[in-house]
């Protein structure tokens, strides 16, 4: 029991690092509907530029905040060059383009940073604490406390400021806001620009998790962040929350019944799964085709 | 070489216009490329060729998931490796003659298309591409894993050659024409869907799903059997991969060949078949110049597909981008007509309804754009959102909204 309880706690560090990718992930897919294959490598990227600014001497957390800062710009120039030519075009060629941005953004990272794998800076303690039987990390209280932090500060954003308000109402019905006097484009971009550095902290925190920078572990953030979504619902923000938990938690079971190894197929069998048996996900409205 | 490539592509191309070329000139060309492994005998060319051509039959079955029928697969390497390996555990551990195994391969490969595809398309179309790199990646996580069946990661060895009856594929040469005569039957076969029944459903679903299952389309089915024939293909081309390198191992069919394939589709040309083969030619003969930028070959693609949807949607031979052949298609001008007439019944009947012709209508486009402009613009990529902000767009040309101000400043 104590051994299940352990692999619920470090599953729901993990979780909370996918939860935080989703968010920015599913806010986009419900205002455009385009699967954004990119969003994972700006997270990849962004995560690299931490590094090289902590290498290069900076301090952890100005190195942190830079990189985040770098990040949202890439989805601003993502978006301005890869998304919003083709917008009003069929949906598959913005996911095309998305997907050529994404493998641009990979060999870029290639070019700078050579595609072995990194050690990333330890900034967050790795002591060790007891709580009765289960061994609880400083590092993973800190990742679930940083990773819920900023999701929540998002979401309120979401809620209370006007550009929140504004996001809301194009989720809701683009066309009819843009009528309304929204400024549309300022909306996607700034959605774009809050993703992209919820990413770039889910990457850190990931990173800090494992260990390990690498370039592969940008597809592996976008498969990761699909499931959430889905398992959560598409297009439902508070849905990838508890998807990303969700997620998190069924990976480190399975690692231990199923063996390692086959970890990777975790995302896969939910991503099938909530196809089969809930298409709309554990928490999400109906979906219908919108063509 | 590299001249012979593109000629080669450019003459399959202009085997589908039959004009311009002189059927002695197409003639001549077609035994050139049967017989250019006895006219460049050099065995790296050769394998280079063969690879192309390999490349080119997986690109078709990639162009009618893609192209054909409007949905994205990025884990179609699988697919081939999936073949590969079917192919080569049924020769090499059941000792069954290849003909039998390049059967089962294809086939197989088709059905694990099928159970992949199916419960995705029920859903939503846009899923089916991280569905495939999910799957994608699995199948390198297995084959890389379970050991016992496929060997690990250093693969499966000593595959035996290929046989057909008496004759037995040993060298090079042998699996040129091999790979070659699979791209003529595939590229016959996929031409004959496309102008059956099958390609005008394919390529009514793909310009807009909506319309296309109000005139009866059933788009579900178009959809998985798209994605089944996509995969059988590569199931195909897997089973003559296997004999042909003797080894099949993981890395041969992982995600950068998946999203290579995806990338060859589109710069060659969406739904053009000469433009595939001209995709597969054109990813491996650069490499071959520039070998120092062979590391960052998808990257480059990658940038290169950004820029073609957005300046030249349909490729580089293709006819159609998504969503663009629809305003001069059959449905667009069917349901113009429709329209025009509910209009006005008096003059709208100027449009010619569904003229039956072929899946290229791209001449009639402007004709009856002018006319029923405000249509055209309504049906282009999603009709029924457009429909209802056309409607909140007439109210709201009455009130000012005081909310305005508001948002702005906050934007």
């Amino acid at each position: 029991m104590n051994f299940y309880l352990q692999q619920l706690v470090n599953g729901l560090a993990a979780g909370s690092i996918y939860a935080l990718v989703a968010v920015g992930y599913s806010l986009v897919y419900s205002i455009l509907y385009l699967v954004n294959f990119a969003h994972g490598d700006i997270y990849m990227f962004g995560t690299f530029v931490a590094l090289a600014l902590y290498e290069a001497g900076l301090p952890f957390a100005l190195a942190a905040i830079l990189a985040c800062i770098v990040g949202g710009a890439i989805g601003l120039l993502v978006e301005r060059i890869a998304y919003r030519p083709v917008r009003q075009a069929n949906r598959i060629v913005p996911m095309v383009s998305a997907l050529g941005a994404a493998l641009v953004l990979e060999a870029a990272a290639q070019l700078i940073w050579g595609v072995q794998t990194l050690s990333f800076p330890q900034e967050i303690p790795q002591k060790i604490i007891h709580a009765g039987s289960v061994i609880l990390g400083e590092q993973e209280i800190v990742i679930f406390i940083v990773a819920i932090g900023a999701m929540l500060l998002f979401t309120a954003a979401l809620r209370y400021t006007k550009i929140g308000k504004a996001t809301t109402a194009v989720c809701q019905d683009l066309e009819a806001a843009q009528l309304m006097g929204i400024r549309v484009n300022v909306v996607i971009m700034t959605v774009y620009a809050a993703g992209a550095v919820l990413g770039v902290i889910g990457g850190m925190l990931f990173s800090t998790y494992y260990d390990a920078v690498y370039i592969g572990m940008g597809i592996l953030g976008t498969t990761k962040a699909w499931a959430a979504a889905m398992l959560g619902g598409v297009g439902n923000i508070y849905g990838a929350v508890a998807g990303g938990l969700l997620l998190g938690v069924l990976e480190s079971l399975s690692g231990t019944v199923v063996g390692s190894g086959y970890e990777e197929a975790v995302p896969l069998v939910v991503i099938v799964a909530v196809l089969v048996l809930r298409p709309a996900g554990l928490f999400g409205r109906r979906l219908t085709e919108r063509v | 070489m590299i001249r012979s490539g593109t000629d080669i592509a450019r003459t399959i191309g202009t085997l589908r216009a039959q004009r311009g070329v002189t059927p002695t000139a197409t003639l001549v060309a077609l035994v050139a490329i049967g017989f250019f492994p006895v006219l460049v005998p050099n065995t790296y060319w050769t394998q280079i060729a063969t690879t192309i051509w390999l490349y080119a039959v997986l690109a078709i079955g990639v162009n009618v998931v893609v192209g054909y029928a409007g949905m994205l697969t990025l884990g179609h390497a699988a697919f081939y490796g999936f073949g590969g390996y079917v192919a080569a555990l049924l020769m090499v551990r059941s000792g069954v003659t290849w003909i039998v195994a390049f059967l089962a391969a294809g086939v197989l490969t088709g059905i694990l298309g099928l159970l992949l595809a199916l419960p995705c398309l029920r859903v939503q179309s846009d899923f089916l591409g991280l569905v495939t790199i999910a799957f994608g990646s699995l199948f390198t996580v297995f084959a890389t894993n379970w050991d016992s069946i496929t060997g690990g990661p250093s693969g499966l060895a000593g595959i035996p050659p290929a046989t057909l009856g008496p004759i037995q594929f040993t060298t090079n040469q042998d699996y040129y024409e091999l790979a070659l005569s699979l791209l003529v039957v595939v590229f016959i076969v996929v031409r004959r869907l496309e102008r059956s029944a099958v390609g005008r459903a394919w390529s009514a679903l793909r310009d807009d799903s909506i319309s296309a299952s109000t005139l009866g389309v059933p788009v579900l089915y178009y959809r998985v059997l798209a994605f089944v024939i996509g995969s059988a293909i590569a199931g195909f081309a897997g089973a003559i991969y296997a004999p042909f390198i003797t080894v099949v191992s993981p890395a041969a069919f992982n995600l950068n060949q998946s999203l290579l394939l995806v990338e060859m589709v589109i710069v060659g040309g969406l739904g053009s078949l000469p433009g595939s083969i001209l995709g597969a030619g054109i990813f491996f003969l650069i490499p071959q110049i520039f070998q120092s930028l062979l590391v960052y070959q998808v990257g480059i693609g990658g940038a290169v597909m950004v820029l073609v949807m957005a300046r030249r949607p349909q490729g580089l031979l293709g006819k159609t981008a998504f969503g663009q052949s629809l305003r001069g298609g059959p449905i667009a001008r069917y349901l113009a007509t429709l329209r025009a007439h509910a209009a006005n019944p008096l003059t709208g009947a100027s449009g010619t309804p569904h003229t039956g012709a072929g899946p290229h209508f791209a001449g009639a486009a402007s004709a009856s754009r002018p006319v029923f402009a405000g249509t055209a613009s309504s049906l282009d990529s999603r009709p029924l959102q457009d429909a209802t902000s056309a409607g909140v767009g007439e109210s709201s040309g009455m009130a000012q909204f005081s909310t305005q101000e508001d948002i702005d400043a906050s934007a």
